[in-house]
């Protein structure tokens, strides 16, 4: 199921509503707690069942292993060996998991143009949300084995830790630091719910009135095909895909992080104006922040980080884009977009550093951008040769404008304009009420507005008229 | 001391406020929530929809199965979607919404000037439309004897593309049209682009609403044919009459944009009414008239022509004459052939793109005199039947 | 051995059964064209429609008896029916992907062929199903596909 869907919003979240907020055990606050904990977990798991049937299984082996793996680890606590045993196969697994359902299909296809080997081999499905469940189990196996946090011993606590679907599918990864108080004691409020609706109503927006609107320009000037591609509408498709990319995943964040308020969690935010920034580290602390924080808690760190030498603070960094891009998806696109950014943070760091710190600002952001940008083109295209056909389009292999290009760029400017705006955070600026009731209401008013025209653009995009155009 | 209470009373006042803010709003999301769930619930389901003229998504069954391989799920969405209250009425304004910002594209339809829509006109591919037109050419080979004709019809983007929205180029289609004249060379060719362009009333030769042509513009391309095979026709011998003013057709659906409306006229022969037989061979189904009622009904009133498109329809009639025509068509024609009746005894319509029979079998059944084809530019572009067809 | 570590063990045991019957159930099965056909073909209304030819099956899908190793192709002569039913046992893997490309193609320009009859016979064609297990593929238009779905399956 997705956030975006009437289903979702008028079907299952009023059902999880009301069997979460109506009290059953009026006087037993503890047990009044377990039921919420027990509503949550089993409004996940039927959550990720009703897209996933088949790979619920999944999901609960590896939770009651980790869980299991665990209270391993804290009963040896006296035996650094075992620990370590433990904490191996504990990795292996996720990773084994991980690695067999998103990157079997990938591995065998690269061995077998290597070797030219011609094994037989149908990948399965990716199940959904896997690479978010995962990372997210491991920073659990990985603090317990370093110390950095107790263990769960209840089952349910963890079982809703890893299975809680606000952020189950898309995000944010959430360290189980970060969530533990709340596992076992969170506190429910109109303020909080209040600011969890807005929270949700605003990333409901993002993706369904922003990204897709503007995502379906992207796919109407690509469908033609790359190759006649002019480079005015190759630069207009990939500023659109650069646009839909950010509001689609923030604005899934959002939801991820209102519903997570709702329910009284505070989640981590994952997207911070990241084309705000002015170089490519800033554009990465500022971009899906939870999963840079997990490769730089996990990877980066762990690998000795910038302590140890500038050789090995390159490879650091080369080890941790690639795997960064592999995460992505498993293509030879996203490797190169990873190693792309790797490249660039390195530069950064030791070539450019004195250049860059003496352009002005408002250069700094716009070279920053043009890179992110280009970094989408790789990200978008399918194949590494498609992604340099499109490179190529946008430096006017196929000539400058084409006849549709005015209309196209006429008939979308205004969507355009104002979600590059609301990217570059021109809105935020915009002097505000000084009542803070009354802002509040202001802000209130127009949320529900805009939730009222999210239903409009949902039931929209499923309109299917009965066409004749064969006639 | 006064004042530091003062300000500590206003202060707990603006928190009393923002909490009070943050309650009705968050009342007003969980309102809205289980409120369009109880309006789903409420609204009983339907079995059509009558703006999407399609059959609507119903209860899925639960089973064991359908729930483990996810297909209820599926459909249980498709279902809830179909079922969601108001949803012509949010469709609706989702368009004019978009509209209002400026844009004039919907699904795909262009949104021109005075309610005029467009669809997307077809993109011309010589290589394909030199073969398409080479099996017609070779038709006209292996049927000397026949008197053929070529009606190619252009789309309203053709004739009007001073009712496009602003900016918007669409390419040039006149080689196009000189190239199949130039292919068809053995055919009486109707120049449909030249006469429609010379119109001064361009606006009626097409509707608003629909991609098809009007029966004035039908009118048009049949007096210039009744000239090229000299039948004889006359204007006094045709009238005109409104069947409908309320039409809103293909463009209309898909862009999902429902002002202006059209009128539908039909042009019939004065001496020829009730005087012949439509005989839809494919459900043995005989009428006395082209003209099906009903289907003004419904949301296509286009389909008022010969009830839509068959494979193959004969029509007998009771001219005194021994000439018999074969026609080969897209929808264009089922406004036309109302006005050939005169002048034939025997009219077989065949549509290509239903026609599975052997085309042999059907020449040999009848002597035909006459051959006729009636495409728009648009079908005829996108055709990958007729050469098949042709060859059956 | 204590409990967790049990459990562990019994994870990871499951972990590879789960994997094993995934694949298994991609890979398909042992059985021959004639079993898994017949209780297929049982579920359709052989009053209304007839086994078809080869000829037919050509015309209408591009490829023939002679590219598979098995096909039944169950259909109707009248326009109007739309309802239909095929069986595909392909000669190898590798063909699978081919021959559905070549039924999807056919599906498409069916349902765009459709599209100005009566809304119903689209609605159903819309409704269409196509399940591949191993070699066997199974086409289908008719009215409750999940019946015919669950007798391949079944029958696999």
């Amino acid at each position: 199921m997705v956030f975006s869907s009437a289903t979702f919003l008028f079907v299952f979240l009023p059902a999880v509503l009301l069997l979460y907020f109506v009290p059953f055990f009026r006087k037993d606050r503890q047990k009044e707690f377990t039921k919420k904990n027990i509503v949550l977990c089993l409004s996940s798991l039927v959550f990720y069942a009703w897209g996933e049937p088949v790979y619920i299984v999944l999901m609960l082996l590896s939770i009651f292993y980790n869980y299991n793996a665990g209270i391993d680890l804290e009963s040896h606590e006296d035996e650094p060996k075992t620990r370590r045993r433990i904490f191996v196969c504990a990795i292996i697994f996720n990773l084994f998991v991980l690695g067999f359902f998103k990157y079997s299909g990938f591995v065998v296809e690269n061995l077998n143009s290597l070797f030219s080997l011609g094994i037989k081999y149908e990948p399965l499905a990716l199940p959904i949300g896997i690479s978010f469940y995962t990372f997210q189990v491991m920073s659990y196996i990985i603090d317990i084995y370093r110390g950095d946090c107790k263990t769960q011993h209840s089952l349910l606590n963890f079982a809703t830790y890893i299975s809680m679907f606000p952020q189950l599918i898309a995000g944010p990864i959430v360290q189980y630091n970060d969530v533990e108080k709340y596992l076992s004691y969170r506190e429910h409020n109109v303020r909080k719910f209040a600011a969890g609706s807005l929270f949700f109503i605003r990333g409901l927006g993002k993706k369904v009135i922003f990204a897709n609107t503007i995502g379906a320009v992207y796919t109407q000037i690509c469908s033609d095909g790359v190759s006649s591609l002019s480079a005015v509408n190759a630069w207009f498709a990939i500023l659109c895909y650069t646009l839909q990319i950010y509001f689609d995943f923030s604005g899934y964040s959002d939801m991820a992080v209102g519903l997570g308020k709702m329910f009284g969690f505070d989640l981590v935010h994952n997207f911070n104006f990241p084309y705000c920034a002015v170089s490519i580290k800033d554009f990465w602390s500022r971009w899906h922040i939870s999963l840079s924080s997990w490769f730089r808690d996990y990877v980066y760190i762990p690998l000795g980080g910038n302590r140890k030498g500038t050789a090995r603070t390159i490879f650091n960094i080369a080890v941790v884009w690639t795997l960064t891009g592999l995460w992505h998806g498993a293509s030879w696109n996203f490797v190169a977009w990873g190693a792309f950014y790797g490249l660039l943070l390195v530069s950064e760091k030791y070539i450019f550093k004195n250049l860059h710190e003496k352009l002005p600002r408002f250069v700094r952001r716009v070279i920053t951008m043009l890179i992110v940008i280009i970094g989408w083109v790789f990200f978008s295209s399918e194949t590494l040769s498609d992604a340099g056909e499109f490179l190529r389009a946008m430096f006017g292999a196929n000539g400058f404008a084409s006849d549709n290009t005015a209309y196209l760029l006429l008939n979308n400017m205004f969507p355009f304009a104002v979600m590059s705006l609301s990217a570059l955070g021109f809105f935020k600026k915009l002097p505000t009420l000084r009542n803070v009731p009354l802002r509040l209401a202001f802000q209130a008013a127009g949320y529900i507005a805009v939730f009222l025209l999210c239903i409009v653009f949902i039931v929209s995009s499923t309109y299917n008229p009965f066409l004749y155009f064969r006639f | 001391m006064r004042d530091s209470s003062v300000r500590k009373n206003e202060k707990q006042n603006k928190k009393l406020r923002v909490t009070a803010v943050c309650a009705v709003t968050s009342a007003v999301f969980v309102l809205i929530v289980f409120g369009v769930l109880a309006l789903a619930v409420a609204t009983p389901d339907r079995e059509k929809s009558e703006s999407e003229n399609r059959v609507l998504k119903q209860f899925p069954a639960i089973t064991l199965s359908s729930v483990f391989d996810g297909s209820f799920m599926k459909s249980f969405e498709t279902y809830f979607n179909d079922q969601f209250p108001l949803r012509d009425k949010l469709i609706a304004f989702k368009s004019g919404f978009e509209r209002m910002l400026g844009k004039t594209q919907e699904n795909g339809v262009y949104i021109g000037k005075d309610n005029f829509l467009f669809e997307e006109p077809a993109r011309v591919d010589s290589k394909k439309l030199a073969e398409l037109t080479g099996a017609v050419a070779k038709f006209s080979q292996s049927n000397k004897r026949l008197k053929k004709a070529f009606i190619l019809s252009p789309n309203a983007s053709d004739i009007l593309p001073d009712k496009l929205p602003e900016a918007l180029k669409i390419p040039d289609r006149s080689e196009a049209f000189s190239a199949v004249k130039k292919a068809l060379s053995s055919y009486s060719w109707i120049d449909c682009k030249t006469i429609f362009e010379k119109q001064k009333d361009k606006d009626a030769l097409f509707y608003r609403t629909d991609h098809h042509w009007t029966t004035r513009a039908a009118y048009l391309a049949f007096k210039n044919l009744a000239a090229q095979w000299g039948l004889g026709a006359r204007d006094k011998n045709y009238s005109f009459y409104t069947v409908s003013d309320s039409f809103r057709g293909t463009l209309s659906s898909t862009a999902a944009v429902n002002d202006g409306a059209d009128k539908i006229e039909i042009c019939v022969p004065k001496k020829q009414e009730g005087k012949f037989t439509v005989l839809y061979e494919a459900s043995g189904r005989k009428t006395a008239t082209f003209f099906e009622k009903d289907k003004l009904l419904q949301k296509n009133q286009y389909e008022v022509f010969l009830g839509g498109n068959y494979d193959k329809v004969i029509i007998s009639t009771a001219a005194e004459t021994t000439a018999s025509l074969l026609v080969f068509k897209d929808s264009y024609a089922n406004c036309l052939l109302p006005m050939l009746t005169p002048y034939f005894s025997k009219i077989v319509v065949i549509d290509p793109r239903y026609f599975s029979d052997s085309l042999k079998g059907v020449m040999a059944e009848t002597q035909f005199t006459h051959v006729l084809f009636l495409y728009n530019m648009n079908t005829f572009l996108g055709d990958t039947s007729l050469a098949a067809a042709l060859a059956s | 051995m204590s409990k967790q570590r049990f459990f562990e063990i019994l994870c990871t045991v499951l972990l590879a059964v789960f994997i094993v019957a995934m694949l298994a159930g991609n890979i398909g099965s042992s059985k021959t064209a004639e079993q898994v056909f017949e209780p297929v073909i049982e579920q359709v209304d052989l009053e209304v429609l007839k086994v078809r030819d080869d000829k037919v099956l050509v015309k209408e899908f591009s490829f023939g008896a002679k590219d598979v190793e098995n096909v039944i192709y169950i259909s109707s002569d009248s326009v109007m029916e739309v309802r239909e039913l095929l069986l595909v046992e392909v000669k190898s893997t590798e063909d699978v992907q081919k021959i559905t490309e070549l039924i999807r193609s056919r599906v498409e320009s069916k349902k765009a062929l459709f599209k100005n009859y009566a809304p119903e016979q689209s609605a159903l064609l819309e409704n269409y199903v196509l399940v591949k297990k191993g070699k066997f593929i199974l086409y289908t238009v008719y009215d409750s596909p999940e019946k015919i779905v669950k007798a391949f399956k079944k029958a696999l």
